[in-house]
């Protein structure tokens, strides 16, 4: 019974980075259209960058506001630079544009921070069932989804944003920049991923540290469904849990395959994920 | 005066070959080409590329017959992709799953069956990748854009976690290791071990590619791209979209595991780790590289596959450069080089290539004098 | 049609491809007027709008508003400067409930929540169902929410694109006499576009028939629907 509730509370925790990076995934994938496959190179510079700050100035805390800031500013400028240009043209294009992001991120962050492993560390004391460090990454992708939903339903801002991502022209024929809106989201999108980042570097970042988080996220945001935020929180909480249990009870070899079963599963059943509503009628 | 003037149509026929005979030798023989049925044509250009790879390896060293093989099973599965992504419009992000099914049923027909012959042994492998492909297939045909892909990465990233649970099976991180017969005794003194891989590989692959090139053009090949553009219509219009979608996938199951088997067959290893995700993603990027569309963008694709990673390798040698910066500056090339040419140009090495061609066919021309033949130019 | 008209286009030429949809177009609105665009499938009518909206790119002429040259605003500017459209369709985002495409029109604005109030009283059903999503709604209650949105931005001209589109005859004449009353009440110029020409001249001022991107003729709208031989030649009635 004890193993059981160990078990839980680990995919609790773990699930938690599964939906913050399931959650980065919809926000750009609402506004544009694209999935960033370029989100754990995104998330890996920020946490690379937040250790370089963190190493100089001693701060554990200034190293995490470092990596939200620039992953405000990566995700911004990939929109900017990188998305708009192919944005009208087909979607495989932006696919290989994320992709590419992807491989050239990596090897940056290789050349600059060498492909060794750094040791990486936690927000709070992490030893033990369910601890501080666990208790935080639970608390701050909930606080941060809650912010974010708040954001989008009740703010002017959020308003514009939805707008913008429905119908863009309608928007930009009401005064909304779109534009600018749709850079925000990523430039959110990618702070939440960031997010993620940070919770699941430790206890060691290296360039590949992020990948298979981020095919759990994907998944993640797959089984809740792609129209629904909601939904990606607790796919991501769904799929922590349960890959805990197979991990726990069969092996940590067979997460990756349960992850496929799940999928296949869900997917089989709901072609759109379990969370989606029905189709809107549009006209 | 009015039997002079017939009707348009037949006026007009001896003119046209007039104007084709009058432009010499080479353009005959295009139009020739060009009027011949599908079939002899690309069994002729599939004979033309074989003599090609003969008279390749036949200048060079081991190593760069193993490279020449290697494009021929890296293109092969890149046009396996190809079908499915270009002609059916899914986006799959797991062909290296299939690749692995391919390389690992190879490998342990060898260990476990090694009197079958090598054609047999790969035939099966086709037709076990083929029904993971149909299986898969037939789950993901309900599926779109992120839910495909999602799907088919986490197929992706299980594959090799399989290999590693099942270890006493499949052999663990390390992967299996077997022996195979290299160039028949009767030949070896004319043709070496890698000559001979090399010949093995690419009379496979040109074989499949005939195959390939006369599905795409065929009925089904018609249905698919129907059923890319616009599923309702399609469907509208009398097409079983499931059936040509999971028959796509299918196909590409079917390439992907051949690939993956004459892999094995070359390197006479199958490890977990040749079969990660980053396969399936270059396998993809490469595919866009070269070209969507056509089995000549497959073939710059795999070029690049092989080549881009050693460039790379060789220009930081060459600027003896800080080793973490030369480590990853392959990778960095290789990004750098997918998001330049899909900002640049989005159809690829092929569209470059093919752009190139009619503005110096549209030159040669107007240098002759003769009027334009509106060129109905196929992919091959 | 003065000089000192609140709403000018002049010699406005645009085009698809090869296509000129506009080819010369030169009218003027005054203030608190209503102009009706009539013309056949193809005409140009929606091009019209669309391009003095900013939407698409004119290749040359002018547009003004009073004294303002909209030429070449982006669209996110010419709804600041006063300028509403209301798309053929209505243009709805389905996505969003009733109240948030109300809210939408006028986002800067520092009187929003009192227009929102007006703007309800106009229409008292969207009040109604201002919790509901937009995708809920009938096509006639669509063309009311597209109507209050628009408004929201208090704009000096309103660019109608086919109001009527899909209006049983009662609810098409419940929406024109509707339009003329806020031109009475607010001073608003409206530019109105319709197939349903009858409807449309019978509370216009004036009235513009477009041909294959020009105007082909320009004159009251009285005079207009006395016209039977203009009717015959152009309007099919
Ligand atoms: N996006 C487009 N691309 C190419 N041609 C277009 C496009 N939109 C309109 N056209 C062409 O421009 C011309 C004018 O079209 P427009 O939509 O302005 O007509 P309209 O008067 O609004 O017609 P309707 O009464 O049917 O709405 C037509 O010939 C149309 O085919
Ligand atoms: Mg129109």
């Amino acid at each position: 019974m004890d193993y059981f509730t160990n078990l839980t509370l680990n995919g609790v925790a773990e699930g938690a980075i599964y939906a913050a990076l399931a959650l980065s995934l919809i926000i750009i994938y609402q506004a544009t259209r694209v999935v960033n496959f370029a989100q754990p190179a995104l998330a890996l510079i920020a946490a690379y960058i937040a250790l370089t700050v963190t190493t100089a100035s001693g701060s554990y805390w200034l190293g995490f506001a470092a990596a939200l800031v620039s992953g405000l500013l990566m995700g911004s400028v990939t929109e900017r630079l990188l998305i708009r240009p192919v944005q009208k043209t087909s979607q495989l294009s932006a696919i290989i544009i994320t992709l590419g992001l992807l491989l050239l991120l990596q090897g940056v962050a290789g050349m600059i921070w060498s492909n060794e492993p750094h040791s990486f560390s936690y927000p709070m004391d992490f030893e033990g069932r369910f601890s501080p460090a666990d208790i935080f990454g639970v608390a701050a992708v909930l606080g941060t989804a809650m912010l974010l939903f708040a954001l989008y339903r009740w703010t002017p801002l959020g308003l514009r944003m939805r707008a913008a991502a429905a119908h863009p022209e309608m928007a930009r024929m009401l005064g909304v920049r779109v534009g600018l809106m749709l850079t925000l989201g990523w430039g959110i999108a990618t702070v939440v991923g960031a997010l993620a980042g940070m919770l699941a570097a430790p206890p060691f970042v290296y360039p590949n540290v992020l990948d298979s988080v981020f095919v759990y996220g994907l998944a993640a945001a797959v089984i809740g469904g792609l129209d629904n935020p909601f939904g990606s929180l607790l796919g991501g909480f769904i799929l922590g849990i349960s890959l805990s249990f197979v991990s726990g009870y069969l092996g940590p070899e067979l997460m990756p395959l349960a992850a496929l079963i799940i999928l296949i599963l869900v997917l089989s059943v709901r072609p759109d994920g379990l969370f989606t509503r029905p189709k809107a009628r549009k006209v | 005066m009015a039997s002079s003037q017939k009707s348009p149509a037949t006026a007009a026929g001896p003119n046209v070959e007039e104007a084709a005979r009058g432009s010499g030798g080479p353009r005959r023989l295009a139009e020739r080409w060009r009027t011949l049925p599908m079939l002899p044509r690309h069994l002729i250009a599939a004979c033309a590329a074989m003599i090609a790879v003969i008279a390749l390896t036949s200048i060079t060293d081991p190593g760069a017959n193993l490279r020449l093989a290697s494009i021929g099973f890296y293109m092969l599965a890149i046009a396996g992709l190809g079908i499915l992504i270009g002609f059916s419009g899914q986006v799959s992000l797991g062909h290296g799953a299939f690749m692995f099914i391919g390389a690992y049923s190879t490998a342990l027909f060898v260990i476990h069956m090694p009197m079958l012959p090598l054609w047999l042994n790969l035939a099966l492998a086709v037709v076990i990748s083929c029904l993971a492909g149909l299986i898969i297939g037939v789950v993901c045909a309900r599926l779109h854009g992120p839910y495909l892909a999602g799907a088919t990465l986490a197929l992706a990233v299980a594959m090799p976690a399989l290999a590693n649970r099942f270890s006493d099976f499949l052999g663990g991180p390390n992967g299996l290791s077997f022996v195979m017969r290299g160039t028949p005794p009767a030949l070896s003194d004319m043709v070496s071990n890698t000559q001979w891989q090399a010949w093995v590989v690419w009379l496979t692959v040109l074989i499949v590619l005939v195959f390939l090139a006369n599905l795409s053009h065929g009925r089904l090949g018609r249905q698919m791209r129907a059923v890319r553009d616009d599923e309702t219509a399609a469907a509208l219009s009398g097409i079983r979209v499931a059936r040509v979608k999971v028959t796509a996938f299918v196909v590409s199951a079917g390439c992907g595991g051949l690939a993956g088997a004459l892999q094995a067959y070359l390197l006479k290893t199958a490890t977990p780790s040749t079969f990660a995700v980053a396969l399936s993603l270059s396998l993809l990027a490469v595919l866009v590289l070269g070209g969507l569309g056509s089995l000549w963008g497959a073939l710059w694709g795999a070029i690049a596959m092989v080549y881009v990673e050693e460039w790379g390798d060789s220009l930081a040698h060459a600027l003896t450069l800080d080793t973490n910066v030369a480590n990853n500056l392959p990778h960095v090339l290789y990004g750098v080089l997918l998001i330049a040419l899909v900002l640049t140009w989005p159809s690829g090495v092929q569209g470059i290539l093919r752009q190139l061609g009619n503005a110096l066919r549209s030159r040669g021309h107007s240098g002759n004098g003769t009027t334009s033949v509106p060129s109905t130019q196929q992919g091959k | 049609m003065s000089e000192n008209a609140l709403f000018r286009v002049e010699d406005l030429v645009a085009s698809y491809g090869a296509v000129k949809a506009l080819n010369g177009v030169s009218l003027s609105v005054a203030e608190g007027s209503i102009c009706a665009v009539l013309g056949a499938n193809g005409a140009g009518k929606t091009t019209l709008l669309r391009t003095v909206s900013g939407l698409k790119r004119a290749d040359s002429g002018r547009i003004w508003l009073g004294d303002t040259d909209l030429t070449r605003c982006a669209p996110e500017r010419l709804a600041r400067l006063g300028v509403a459209h209301v798309p053929e369709g209505a243009g709805i985002i389905v996505e969003l409930t009733v109240e948030e495409n109300l809210r939408l029109g006028g986002l800067w604005r520092s009187d929003r929540a009192a227009t929102l109030s007006s703007t309800y009283d106009l229409f008292p059903i969207l009040r109604e169902r201002r919790n509901q999503p937009a995708s809920n709604l009938s096509g006639g209650e669509r063309q009311m929410l597209a109507i209050g949105r628009a408004l929201m931005c208090r704009p000096r001209i309103l660019l109608l694109d086919e109001p009527s589109l899909g209006l049983a005859p009662m609810a098409t004449r419940q929406l024109m006499d509707l339009i003329r009353q806020l031109c009475a009440d607010t001073g608003l110029t409206v530019l109105l576009v319709e197939q349903n020409a009858n409807s449309a001249l019978s509370i216009a001022d004036e009235g513009v028939v477009l041909n294959l991107g020009t105007i082909a003729v320009s004159d009251t709208a009285d005079r207009l629907l006395s016209d039977d031989q203009m009717r015959h030649a152009y309007l099919g009635f």
